[in-house]
């Protein structure tokens, strides 16, 4: 006990004194060279937002040069896509940033190293990480029992809501208990003239798969061994969807709907989404009129979530460069980066607990509600294959919410396809 | 005297293989750039249309085996029948727009507004298509767009254009023209005012009405310019792909995907390059095709001065 509580001392003081790259070197053998980071390059100022968040680890490791390397798309598997590109052309990584969606894939191909033999190395140096972290997290970046990556932010789908929406309709803020038969009712009386009661988004993350995990279902079981696209419960949250947009009528049709302008612009009450819509909304800072709440159970109270990581290359030339920087992804000054301010907050929420409950992070009044959910969160399903699996997935879901294919007929075509690629990646 | 006829010949062979030299030396930068951006890259599909390759994986050889999933891909079908009604339609609407918007700015236009007009009409063309489309998506949303806001107010019904497999493909077609249908009106307006003068005039001396100059003397004499349009329009839209990606995502289902977005599809996200290059073979062999049928029919149909 004296021990541990002398060890936590000392990282106490090496963090307070941001040394402690340089504690763990004595630790480890030296680490020098270069550590090729490639990053998914989504806007301008990305790029410099990596360069301030290394900034101090180039400082503490002299000897470590970090080339950063953008790859640019409109989503994760877009970016992915790219760093494959790369890699067929022939470039030489040692770490990626990459979320769940894309850490089964590069670990099937074996492109990235399971790092549980470094972190029982440093077990010690990384306890306080591991204490302030949900377990739930670990398992978005475990592989078959593998841990492949530290997580270092995440988004877990909450359902976003204008208050004053509510408050004009009567109706209260809604229950963290609320269920689908609530949000149902909710979405009704908040339809009126010109302004839909909720967005249904031809997505996966974001659109279908929360309705699904809800309901108890997946597209997948839990290894990733066959598809479960046809199971009842995927077509009764999928029924559930194409009710919303084509019975009730609470929802547009989902071709070319853009949530965030709609939300903003006062046309729409609800929709689903993480952290990430601030970001656009504090732009705006008279625009103050938002509140989230966890996600709607059906037959259970489950969420998604997806969290990103740096795993290692499994051809990276500077292992011990590559887990100094992965482990400085882990400090919680680090992290705290992306609590951003109330006024200027960061669309991610951090792995770290300390870190994601703490007040600054109250630019979303009930911003509790990100952490306290993951108790009820899954890892969005993402099989070896996973951008496959997207497309195939919201060609039907297209088909389904446009009314041209039946919810039986268009998953009994998914399911086939969807345990093709499963085949195809055994 | 052959003697002498050499040593004549001697300077004019120096002479020609100089030119030929700096004629070639000019030539390089463009033939370089060819051959490195266009040859090469189409050899290189071709070769990687011969593998089983997922880009993170050491590729294998297959052989024909990919050319041999095209004939049993089910979706290649509605997408090439797709791309096909796109050309057609697309072709069909910018040449005739494009020709009778050049025609009313040849007439007697006012000089400001036919500059306004003309840089109204260009305008589009400019905007990159990205942007454009993400604005189009406003406009033609079903519940909340601008465009069925207005159909609405005048009685009609709200018209699916982006979410529906009847109207998907036709938005894109709409997209298209609205942005391309400038740069036809300039290659006809430009093709108009090369027509001679004499030629329009002696007709109107010989009294032709104004139906009987367009279709006897305008027409005829413009028609390389119709040419050079339909093979530009022609190639631009087998390769339609960031309109259809942007406005409709190919859907609902394949409704409004194209061979280029089934391309990518296949190469990028999908990670089966083999097969998407063996799609492009196929693509750039029927687009090959239709260009050399339309060089051999124009011999029939386009009347050079």
């Amino acid at each position: 006990m004296l021990r541990r509580s002398g060890l936590l001392l000392a990282i106490a003081a090496c963090v307070l004194f941001g040394v402690l790259p340089a504690a763990s070197a004595a630790a480890a053998p030296d680490a020098k060279g270069t550590v090729t980071f490639v990053f998914w390059d989504y806007g301008p100022d990305v790029q410099k937002g990596w360069e301030t968040t290394l900034q101090n680890f180039k400082t503490a490791n002299p000897g470590i040069t970090v080339d950063l390397v953008g790859a640019q798309g409109n989503s994760w598997g877009e970016y992915l896509d790219k760093v494959a590109t790369m890699i067929a052309g022939g470039k030489k990584l040692d770490t990626i940033w990459v979320a769940t969606e894309g850490i089964r894939q590069l670990a099937t191909k074996g492109l990235i190293r399971p790092i549980d033999d470094l972190v029982a190395r440093d077990k010690a140096e990384l306890q306080d990480y591991f204490d302030d972290v949900a377990p739930s997290l670990i398992a978005g970046t475990t592989v078959d029992g593998k841990l492949y990556g530290f997580p270092y932010s995440w988004n877990n789908m909450v359902v976003w809501y204008r208050p004053s929406f509510l408050k004009a309709a009567g109706l209260p803020a809604p229950s963290p208990h609320w269920t689908r038969a609530d949000f149902l009712r909710y979405a009704q009386k908040l339809t009126k003239d010109n302004v839909y009661g909720y967005a249904v988004e031809n997505a996966y993350f974001v659109g279908t798969i929360p309705w699904i995990y809800a309901n108890g279902g997946s597209l997948f079981d839990e290894h990733f061994t066959r598809a479960t696209a046809d199971t009842p419960e995927v077509a009764d949250a999928m029924q559930f969807l194409v009710d919303l947009v084509r019975k009730y009528k609470v929802a547009p049709d989902p071709a070319g709907v853009s949530t965030f302008n709609l939300f903003q612009a006062g046309q729409l009450a609800m929709f689903g989404a993480g952290r990430w819509p601030i970001l656009t909304f504090s732009k705006d800072p008279s625009f103050k009129d938002f509140d989230v709440q966890v996600w709607p159970g059906a037959k259970i109270q489950l969420t998604e979530y997806g969290v990103d990581n740096f795993p290692m290359f499994t051809s990276s030339r500077n292992v011990e460069g590559t887990w100094k920087l992965m482990k400085y992804m882990t400090r919680k000054d680090v992290q705290g980066q992306l609590v951003g301010t109330t006024d200027k907050p960061v669309g991610n929420v951090p792995a770290r607990r300390s870190l994601a409950t703490s007040p600054d992070m109250a630019s979303i009044p009930n911003y509790k509600v990100f952490y306290a959910s993951l108790q009820n969160a899954k890892p969005v399903p993402a099989p070896p294959g996973f951008n496959k699996v997207e497309s195939i997935w919201l060609r039907y879901v297209s088909q389904m919410t446009s009314g041209e294919m039946s919810v039986p007929d268009a998953l009994k075509k998914a399911q086939a396809e969807l345990t093709q690629v499963l085949a195809e990646n055994r | 005297m052959s003697h002498g006829g050499e040593e004549r010949r001697e300077p004019m062979r120096s002479l020609a293989r100089r030119e030929a030299f700096w004629g070639y030396l000019f030539l390089l930068p463009t033939a370089a750039g060819f051959l490195i951006f266009v040859v090469g890259p189409m050899l290189g599909a071709l070769g990687v249309s011969l593998l089983k390759w997922d880009l993170l994986s050491p590729p294998r050889f297959a052989g024909a085996a990919n050319y041999g999933a095209l004939l049993q891909d089910g979706r290649l079908g509605i997408i090439l029948s797709n791309t096909v009604l796109f050309v057609i339609a697309d072709v069909l609407f910018n040449m005739l727009l494009g020709l009778f918007l050049a025609l009313l700015l040849r007439g007697k236009v006012a000089r400001g507004i036919g500059y306004l007009a003309r840089l109204a009409f260009f305008f589009p063309v400019i905007v990159s298509v990205s942007s454009a489309a993400a604005i189009w998506i406003f406009f033609l949303q079903k519940d909340l767009g601008i465009l069925n806001y207005y159909l609405h107010l005048i009685g009609l019904p709200r018209i699916p254009w982006l979410g529906s497999s009847q109207w998907s493909l036709r938005s894109v077609v709409l997209f298209d023209v609205w942005k391309n249908v400038g740069f036809y009106a300039m290659v006809f307006l430009a093709g108009l005012h090369n027509i001679p003068v004499q030629l329009t005039e002696a007709a109107v001396v010989d009294g032709a009405n104004e139906r009987q100059l367009l279709r006897h003397v305008t027409l005829p004499l413009l028609t390389p310019s119709i040419f050079f349009a339909i093979v530009i329009a022609l190639i631009n839209g087998f390769q339609v792909f960031a309109q259809a990606q942007i406005l409709t995502r190919g859907g609902p289902g394949d409704s409004s995907r194209t061979m280029v977005m089934y391309i990518y599809e296949q190469g990028f996200r999908y990670f089966q390059m083999g097969y998407a290059s063996s799609v492009a073979v196929m693509l750039f062999v029927v687009v090959a095709g239709l260009t050399l049928l339309q060089f051999r029919a124009s011999e029939r149909w386009v009347f050079y001065q």
